[in-house]
């Protein structure tokens, strides 16, 4: 139940957002699709006196493709990533995540925003993401910058944007040719479960097959998402292999510091990395030898 | 406040909502469209689920302030001029709806799915409705039904179903149910849909610690907010404590003085709104002093631990120690013994309609609306503790959404309503959240235990021994008759002479344990198949020829004095091994793919009921003493003609709480009465017209109730043909009754029309009104202590084969298909029986492999929600055929009996079966999750059991 004391504002550009966010610093939170925030303010955990909403603000829930990369509108839905024919092709990862998302009727409701925004370290959109190398577009007073998604995640639920700026738009650069991009969650159920542990992969290939250029993203597992650094170094410059995968997906346990939870316990998340990345690993080589992102 | 423009079911509207409102509001309490359900209000369980803009979404998760333009639909603008869509027409005649609680979400998930793909495939129509939470139909029929939307076109032909019974003209047929119309056009009137004039909002106030005194009360500051009507604490309730048992009412109305767990109720407020209502309790403040909590039922019987209460010395509330023949002299005669340890976990019914209840208490008298299984119980309950004759009180029971033993008590909503009404001279209305459901909880025990099993060479039983712990929570419910049941029903199933039973209930700092679907047998009957199992396995012995050998045979007498009447167990055990090919797939199949067997069964309506004699109020003393007979009769119906003679009207107490009781009583009178089925209603929802009917627990209906409108279906011929005959000059022993038409059977041209008869019949002598009941047979069960508890006219029988996939590398379960088959003597409706059974299926597979509560260290949920607490979803469901074997019992109405909760006794066995199967090892704790199976593979080796030999 939410107090019906909380005031609603449907602004319809981004600077008006801002400048309410400005206004009511501390008191107001921004509302894009709802999903994360109201069943925070339901909870009681959350409870801001002024809400925000994005809706309305134009631009925001399209896909476009800009200079070689795809630009997504932070309005945008799974659904809408799971249906857009471009991103299937480009980065069919972020598609896999989109999809075993939530629910179907969530997912009209839930935006890639609000994903990345909540920093919730079980998300499902920002390990894809990250191993794509994505970036993001945020929105301030004093204009807008780019930056690295890598850097936009600082604590549980906590990251580097300020009170009075937005993220407006997620860009993914046009991934290099022989590129292969494999996401894999484990969740406790089909539908409606967040993941318990999850490994987004990343490999580009040279021409004689050896790795140039891996990453691996760990979800789930750490307090924000978590780029498994040696695991990714020990994979480049060689010719992929099992014995390489087990290798790197081995370190990658290494590298996870989960905690225990509702959804599992330490030493089964450890042991679910090593198998999830291994399975990221393999994915992402078919769609790296099979051109999955031409 | 905002005011929005939208289109809501084709009508263009201005609507002024309040800027935080959901769109679940808006729709239920402003526009009265309560078609839209409430089962979570945080995205998970999908009732909620409305078309905006054509597209499906939670309304629980939409501001209704934002919707300005939206055009959205509910399941009210489905239906086109009165003709129901082909989709909803395709849920009623499919039996994919029960409760009907999941069926507005789900009928608005598939809708949109058909409107983007007119030809889903399987996996389309799973990824559409993933996110719609079922509880009771094991989405069997529901995806039969989108599957097959567009055959209901128009006036579609209806086909017979595979195992409609010839020999009758209604009664073993797969008809839809009455109740179904209304339920898939969210016409059907649950307790929280309700508003009366003037009504006032309740809200609770739950203790956050799990043991203390309550210190102080400050509700001064509440009650100053305006619009609060009224602020109550325990001392503002009745001095008296209720419960299920009258030798164990240990629960108070409101806490007193003493808080026993996290959730316990301690005060409540009633006010103009539900927002009200929430900030007044936000606004109370209690000062407790905390106590030691215990929270582990073992070491809650050390001499060392706190006592929780005076009365149950050691912390143990019931202690059952039943030896029967000679235990050591049968485990002398065996020559293989074995003995293990199994774990079971809390697990909640979480029924998808929260509990709730409507008070309105008026001078004269106290009308209560309630979600409620059990509302003679109730009846009964606020008698005594309101201190009010039965006269003055008035149980309603709206539609109910599921039920499945949570709401077979009499629950803290309808007392607390009730008082408040008094108070404030309005009614009131309270209504748990999902969250409350799971605090009250009154679900599963979980039981820690140990057996002990004796067999000869030649697989044959000789001697059983249990240890039981149960962990009964803070008060009793109804865990006294849990804990007998825990130990009484293992002896239904095989012959096993000796048997000893040590059943522990503890007192323990949580929410109390109460009656859950099959009611204490799940986790010992686990126990014990799985022991079967792995004795065959160690030993080399065939599990089905096991089962033969000692299988139940009809008219038995068990050890414990038990007698069974027909019973069809060694056959509903041969067709599923064939069925299944469990023979050629044991052993045989790949690691990580694994099949199991076992078996269950339950009572068909408990012997005895909960309390003696007469309706007693906490001012008047004696107790009717034990005897070994019905005082009253359990089951009791009148059955009404139309003046015109046109229709029947059964009258009766008997629960609809979605099992399909009411469709069940239809079919028995129609059959009786000799008139087709759309001449016969029901009307089940009143104590002021129905008579006493015990309610929907112990599987008690089909034949109970049965039995009693079968009588009252026979009293109507009796008075009416007389009438006949006179007219068709015939004797009335001559005359039968089908069709419709009244006729002699020696001559057919002597026939009458149904109609015409009972018409002449009011014309001269008034109303046509049978009356019928039914008490169990007397003298049921032994003489020993506890003897009543697993008595009963009839049992039931089923055997399940379960075959499953793990992930060997991540532990993961995909349960891949059952196979069910069952006596539940005649099945008065297929269709109904087999959605039990799927339900069953589905919930206890669930059990197995992924519900349970957790608690912290301090007594705290930890996961009070539907997104932590995990439900099976439609993609997570198996495959299940589900089977009847031929049977007859002659106890019941048309040889009926039951199958509501026997579906679920062999299911965790086979379950936990099939995974040891699949993965090389044994895991006996629930429930059997991913990380359990990862673990128990890596360390294989040493947890494998081994026998010894005395
Ligand atoms: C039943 C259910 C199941 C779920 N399952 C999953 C799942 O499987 N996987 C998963 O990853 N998540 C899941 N979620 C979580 C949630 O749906 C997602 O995180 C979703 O993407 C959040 O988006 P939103 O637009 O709804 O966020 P909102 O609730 O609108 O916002 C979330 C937070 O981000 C801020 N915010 C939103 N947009 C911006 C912006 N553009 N700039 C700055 N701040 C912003 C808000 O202020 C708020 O703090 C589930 C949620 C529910 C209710
Ligand atoms: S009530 Fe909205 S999803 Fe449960
Ligand atoms: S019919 Fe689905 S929840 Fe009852």
């Amino acid at each position: 139940m939410i107090d019906l004391e909380v005031r609603l504002e449907e602004p319809t550009s981004l600077p008006d957002v801002i400048a309410l966010l400005v206004e009511h610093e501390g008191s107001a939170k921004v509302i894009a699709g709802g999903t994360d925030i109201l069943v925070d303010m339901k909870n009681g955990d959350l409870r801001p006196k002024l809400l925000i909403s994005l809706a309305r603000v134009e631009g925001l829930d399209a896909i476009e493709v800009i200079d070689d990369a795809l630009w997504i509108g932070a309005l945008v839905t799974p659904n809408q990533l799971v249906a857009d024919e471009r991103l299937q092709a480009w980065l069919p990862a972020l598609v896999d995540a989109a999809q075993c998302m939530a629910s179907y009727p969530v997912r009209n409701l839930a935006t890639i925003g609000g994903n990345l925004c909540s920093a919730s370290p079980s998300a499902d959109l920002a390990p894809s993401l990250l191993v794509a190398g994505a970036e993001i577009v945020i929105y301030k007073q004093e204009g807008e910058m780019r930056n690295p998604l890598s850097d936009f995640f600082v604590d549980v639920r906590r990251t580097m944007l300020g009170s009075a700026e937005l993220l407006t738009h997620v860009v993914i650069p046009k991934p290099p040719p022989r590129t292969g991009i494999a996401y894999c969650p484990f969740k406790l159920r089909e539908a409606n479960a967040l993941a318990v542990a999850s490994s987004a992969a990343r490999l580009t290939l040279e021409d004689t097959g050896a790795v140039s250029d891996a990453r691996v993203v760990l979800g789930a597992v750490a307090p924000t998402p978590l780029l498994a650094a040696r695991s990714s170094e020990l994979l480049v410059g060689k010719k992929p292999s099992s014995e390489l995968f087990a290798q790197a997906a081995a370190q990658a346990s290494v590298e996870s510091k989960p905690i225990n939870d509702v959804r599992g316990s330490e030493t089964h998340r450890k042991a679910l990395v090593e198998v999830l990345t291994r399975r990221a690993l393999e994915e992402a080589l078919h769609r790296a030898q099979t051109g999955g992102a031409a | 406040m905002k005011v929005i423009r939208i289109t809501v079911n084709g009508d263009e509207i201005e609507l002024g909502v309040h800027d935080a409102e959901s769109l679940q509001d808006a729709l239920r309490e402003r526009l009265g469209l309560t078609g839209t359900k409430k089962g979570c209000s945080r995205g998970v369980c999908g009732a909620c689920t409305v078309l905006i803009n054509g597209e499906p979404k939670n309304s629980c998760l939409i501001l209704a302030a934002r919707c300005d333009g939206d055009e959205i639909t509910t399941i009210e603008g489905i239906a086109r001029d009165g003709e129901l869509h082909p989709l909803q027409k395709a849920f009623i005649h499919s039996g994919a709806v029960q409760c009907g609680y999941c069926t507005p979400g789900m009928v608005m998930s598939a809708y949109a799915l058909i409107q983007r793909n007119p030809d889903p495939s399987d996996e389309e129509i799973k990824q559409a409705l993933g996110g719609n939470l079922c509880r009771c139909t094991g989405y069997t029929k529901i995806l039969d039904a989108v599957r097959n939307w567009n055959q209901f076109e128009g006036d579609f032909e209806r086909s017979p179903h595979a195992d409609d019974l010839e020999a009758y003209q209604t009664v073993g047929k797969s008809l839809p149910r009455p109740d179904a119309w209304d339920k898939v056009s969210g016409k059907a009137v649950y307790t929280g849909d309700i508003v009366l004039p003037g009504m006032l909002h309740a809200k609770l106030l739950h203790s956050p610690i799990a043991h203390g005194k309550i210190v102080k009360i400050d509700t001064s500051e509440a009650e100053r907010i305006p619009g609060v009507r009224a602020v109550i604490t325990g001392a503002d309730t009745p001095d008296v404590l209720y419960g299920i048992s009258p030798a164990r009412y240990d629960e108070p109305v409101l806490a007193k003085g003493k808080v026993y767990y996290v959730g316990e109720p301690v005060a409540a407020v009633a006010a103009i709104d539900e927002r009200t209502a929430s900030r007044a309790i936000g606004a109370i403040k209690v000062e407790y002093q905390e106590l030691e909590p215990v929270l582990d039922p073992v070491h809650a019987m050390d001499e060392s631990a706190p006592q929780l209460f005076e009365r149950y010395a050691g912390n143990i509330n019931t202690l059952v120690d039943h030896h029967f023949g000679d235990v050591e002299d049968g485990l002398a005669q065996a020559d293989f013994v074995m003995e293990r340890s199994f774990t079971g976990n809390f697990t909640n019914q979480a029924p998808m309609e929260p509990h709730a209840s409507v008070a309105d208490w008026k001078p004269d008298l106290l009308t209560i609306y309630s979600s409620s299984q059990i509302p003679h119980y109730l009846h009964y309950t606020a008698s005594y503790i309101f201190d009010l004759p039965l006269g003055k009180i008035k149980i309603l029971r709206p539609t109910v959404g599921g039920g499945f033993g949570a709401k077979a008590q009499p629950c803290i909503l309808d007392l607390v309503a009730a008082v408040l009404s008094k108070q404030t001279g309005k009614p009131v209305k309270l209504v748990f959240s999902r969250e409350e459901v799971f605090l009250w909880h009154r679900g599963r025990h979980k039981q820690t235990i140990t057996m002990k099993l004796g067999m000869t060479k030649d697989g044959r039983m000789t001697a059983l021994e249990s240890d039981i712990v149960l962990d009964g929570g803070a008060y009793s419910s109804f865990g006294v008759i849990t804990a007998y049941y825990a130990g009484s029903m293992l002896l239904t199933l095989y012959k096993i002479p000796n048997y000893k039973y040590l059943g522990r209930r503890v007192v323990t700092n949580k929410p109390a344990c109460g009656a859950f679907r099959g009611h204490g047998t799940p986790q010992p009957r686990f126990a014990l198949e799985c022991l079967i199992n792995m004795m065959c396995e160690t030993y080399d012995l065939d599990p089905v020829e096991v089962r033969r050998i000692n299988g139940m045979e009809p008219n038995y007498r068990t050890v414990n004095d038990l007698d069974i009447g027909s019973c069809e167990f060694v056959q509903c055990l041969d067709k599923v091994v064939e069925a299944s090919g469990f023979r050629e797939k044991r052993d045989r199949l790949p690691v990580g793919r694994g099949i199991g067997l076992s078996c269950g069964g339950f009572v068909s309506g408990a012997g005895y009921a909960i309390y003696r004699g007469s309706v007693q109020r906490h001012t008047e003393k004696s107790r009717e003493p034990f005897q070994k007979k019905a005082i009253f009769p359990h089951a009791n119906a009148y059955v009404k003609i139309s003046e015109d003679g046109t229709q029947a009207v059964v009258f009766i107490g008997a629960a609809e709480i979605g099992q399909g009781s009411d469709t069940v009583l239809c079919q028995i009178a129609a059959e009786t009465l000799g008139l087709p089925i759309d001449r016969v209603r029901i009307k089940s929802d009143d104590t002021d017209t129905s008579p006493i009917d015990l309610g929907a627990y112990s599987s008690r209906i089909t034949l109970m109730a049965g039995n009693a409108v079968k009588m009252a279906g026979e009293d109507v011929l009796q008075k009416l043909f007389p009438v006949v005959a006179e007219l068709l000059d015939c004797r009335a022993d001559e005359l039968s009754a089908a069709g419709g038409v009244i006729f002699a059977e020696s001559d057919p041209i002597k026939r009458l029309d149904w109609a015409e008869a009972a018409r002449m019949y009011f014309n001269d002598q008034s109303s046509l009104i049978g009356r019928g009941w039914y008490k169990p047979p007397e003298g049921l069960g032994g003489d020993y202590k506890g003897a009543v508890v697993g008595t009963s006219p009839a049992y039931s029988f089923g055997a399940l084969v379960c075959e499953v996939s793990v992930d060997m590398q991540t532990g993961k379960v995909r349960l891949e298909k059952f196979w069910d088959f069952h006596d539940c003597g005649t099945p008065i409706n297929p269709m109904s029986v087999h959605g039990q059974v799927e339900g069953a299926i589905v919930m206890s597979s669930g059990e197995a492999i992924m519900e349970g509560m957790i608690f912290d260290e301090t007594g705290r949920l930890v996961n009070p929600n539907l997104h932590e607490y995990l439900l099976m979803t439609i993609r997570d469901a198996p495959e299940i055929f589900s089977g009847i074997v031929d049977s007859y019992e002659p106890e019941g109405p048309f040889g009926a009996k039951e199958i509501g909760e026997g579906a679920t006794v062999p299911v965790i066995g086979a379950v936990a079966s099939a995974i040891a199967d699949a993965i090389g090892v044994w895991i006996t704790d629930l429930p059997i999750t991913p990380d359990k199976i990862l673990a128990a593979i890596k360390n294989d080796g040493s947890p494998n059991p081994t026998g010894t030999k005395p």
